[in-house]
């Protein structure tokens, strides 16, 4: 019987050749599966790209993050291209290009990719290209992986890093402005004690002093006691302490700060008026943190005066709404309207001179004490910085 | 000199009736590491006829205490080896209740709250305004010839 074992053989052949395709369709869905996995697994959009066609096979991540869909224009080369962000787009192709034509295998690059929500990515690039036998490259696949989570983890330990760096030079300037204070303080007492003594002994046995000779040994007296303040309210500035929120005096707070920022005011030419008014008012702080921002700002003003001939600092206080708003203005040259935004993030605290502690510490006591601070508009020329904070009673004194 | 006046009163005419007997009346006991700190002292309440006698540490004027009699102290806080703190603990522990003014480079307000505590009469904070020293001294030299005891409760008179 040829023809029944010509079918049973090919009967046989065909159940042979049905379980084949069964087993290379359970193999396709696998390594589909696996394919799927992997993009769930590491959240990476993975490309293969037929430089032939120039048609782009992405997996789901590159739909989920960066709302790439099935449409033509989507599988298209081009949608790639056209969401890299304009600035980086031109250095991302040229060096795809060199790859393709120098016969490259692998490429890396890193660029800012449009998302589905509008926002750019930051993106780390890794393809790898297939050349045929004329070394023409045929194919191309790869991942885009979003490091923006782990740039801005990045940045955020730059900055606890440079925090940490300002608080140990913090430190040990407290310990050091401890010994300066102590060993400075001796001579100062001592200068305050020798120059009393001189007038008492001048005033007992010359019954003909010159004119201005008691007035100048008082002053010398007088000056010394105030050097001494200044080296202790630098060290209470600098010592390391815990946070003490108090009823504080909104006057004397700004003398203190002022008797540290103002120290080389007069050699810089630089003039502050403080509002007489400002006496009345008393604030909810910790006395320490809000002198360094006071300081800081009047600092911030005096190099901004450098470069005027009129130089004049003005600090004045109002209240709103049961806060004290503060306004340390100066009539230098102003911050540049594109400077203004950044002024509070931009990290200051590594700046190699100065005393200043940075605005962005600024502004962290200040949202802390539950103030804000900001650069007002102004229509004067100059430099107005404002913050406020919880008003306490006010004195009438 | 009216600002002298009452310095003079204390050491002139019959003291109090209760004052200590053998007090040295118009003396007071500088106890400072640094040599200016205590000869600018001397120097300065010369000129208030007060006599002063001075002392370079802590250890000095414990070894010559037996010798000496009743009167206030000029106390330095920080001082190398035994300090004014420890200093003012081990009078304390004697029971010996001479007035004890506080001198301090370092503007230190749990230190100066403890010396209070233990019975010293004022803190002062170098630099100190004449004015400062010389109304915390007479109260000192007050008590003095008012039975030579201290009170228990000073003031902190550093001047902020």
């Amino acid at each position: 019987m040829p023809l029944t074992d010509a079918l049973a053989t090919a009967n046989n052949k065909l159940a042979a050749e049905t379980e084949h395709c069964h087993q290379l369709t359970a193999q396709l869905l696998d390594y589909q599966l696996r394919y799927r996995l992997i993009g769930e697994a590491t959240e990476d959009a993975v490309w293969d790209w037929n430089l032939r066609s120039g048609e782009v096979d992405r997996n789901h991540v590159a739909s989920t993050l960066f709302g790439c869909t099935n449409s033509a224009a989507d599988r298209s080369i081009e949608w790639w291209k056209d969401n890299i962000h304009p600035d980086d787009r031109t250095k991302v192709l040229d060096a795809f290009a060199l790859a393709i034509e120098s016969g490259q295998k692998s490429i890396s690059a890193e660029y800012r990719f449009r998302k589905s929500d509008g926002n750019f990515a930051d993106i780390s690039d890794r393809g790898y290209f297939i050349f045929d036998a004329s070394r023409n490259a045929v194919r191309a696949v790869g991942v885009m992986i979003d490091m923006t989570e782990l740039e801005r983890t990045k940045e955020r330990l730059r900055q606890a890093e440079d925090k940490l760096i300002h608080l140990s030079r913090q430190n040990a300037m407290g310990t050091m402005a401890s010994v300066i204070a102590h060993e400075l303080n001796q001579p100062l007492a001592a200068i305050a004690n020798y120059v009393r003594a001189g007038r008492r002994l001048a005033a007992a046995a010359l019954s003909n002093a010159p004119p201005n000779f008691d007035l100048a040994l008082e002053a010398a007296e007088q000056n010394a006691l105030r050097a001494g303040q200044v080296v202790q309210r630098l060290r209470d500035l600098v010592k390391s302490r815990g946070v003490d929120r108090r009823t504080e005096r909104l006057g004397a707070l700004i003398h203190d700060a002022n008797l540290i920022a103002l120290v080389d005011a007069e050699s810089a030419g630089v003039t502050c008026h403080v509002e007489p008014g400002i006496e009345g008012f008393t604030v909810t702080a910790d006395r320490i943190q809000i002198q360094q921002v006071i300081i800081n700002l009047v600092r911030n003003a005096m190099e901004a005066l450098l470069t005027t001939d009129h130089r004049d600092i003005f600090i004045s206080a109002r209240e709103v709404d049961g806060l004290v708003e503060i306004s340390v203005r100066d009539n230098g040259p102003g911050i540049p309207i594109d400077r203004r935004a950044g002024v509070f993030s931009d990290l200051m605290t590594t700046k190699a001179t100065g005393m200043g502690i940075g605005l962005s510490i600024c502004r962290t006591i200040i949202e802390a004490h539950g103030g804000k601070i900001w650069l007002a508009d102004s229509l004067e020329p100059g430099t107005d910085f404002r913050f406020t904070l919880p008003a306490a009673a006010r004195l009438d004194a | 000199m009216p600002l002298y006046s009452h310095f003079r009163l204390a050491g002139e005419g019959s003291p109090a009736s209760g004052a200590v007997p053998n007090a040295a009346h118009n003396a007071v006991y500088v106890i400072d590491d640094h040599q200016a700190m205590r000869q600018s002292l001397d120097m300065l309440l010369g000129t208030l006829g007060i006599a002063t006698r001075l002392f370079a540490s802590a250890r000095e004027f414990l070894d010559q205490l037996p010798s000496l009699v009743p009167a206030p102290l000029l106390l330095d806080i920080t001082m190398p080896g035994m300090t004014g703190f420890e200093l003012l603990e081990t009078l304390v522990g004697r029971k010996i209740t001479w007035p004890v003014l506080i001198m301090t480079g370092l503007n230190d307000e749990p230190l100066a709250r403890r010396a209070l505590a233990l019975g010293a009469m004022a803190v002062l904070e170098k630099p100190f305004a004449a004015e400062d020293l010389e109304s915390a001294l007479s109260r000192a030299l007050l008590a003095m010839t008012q039975g030579g005891a201290a009170p228990r409760t000073g003031t902190f008179d550093a001047a902020h």
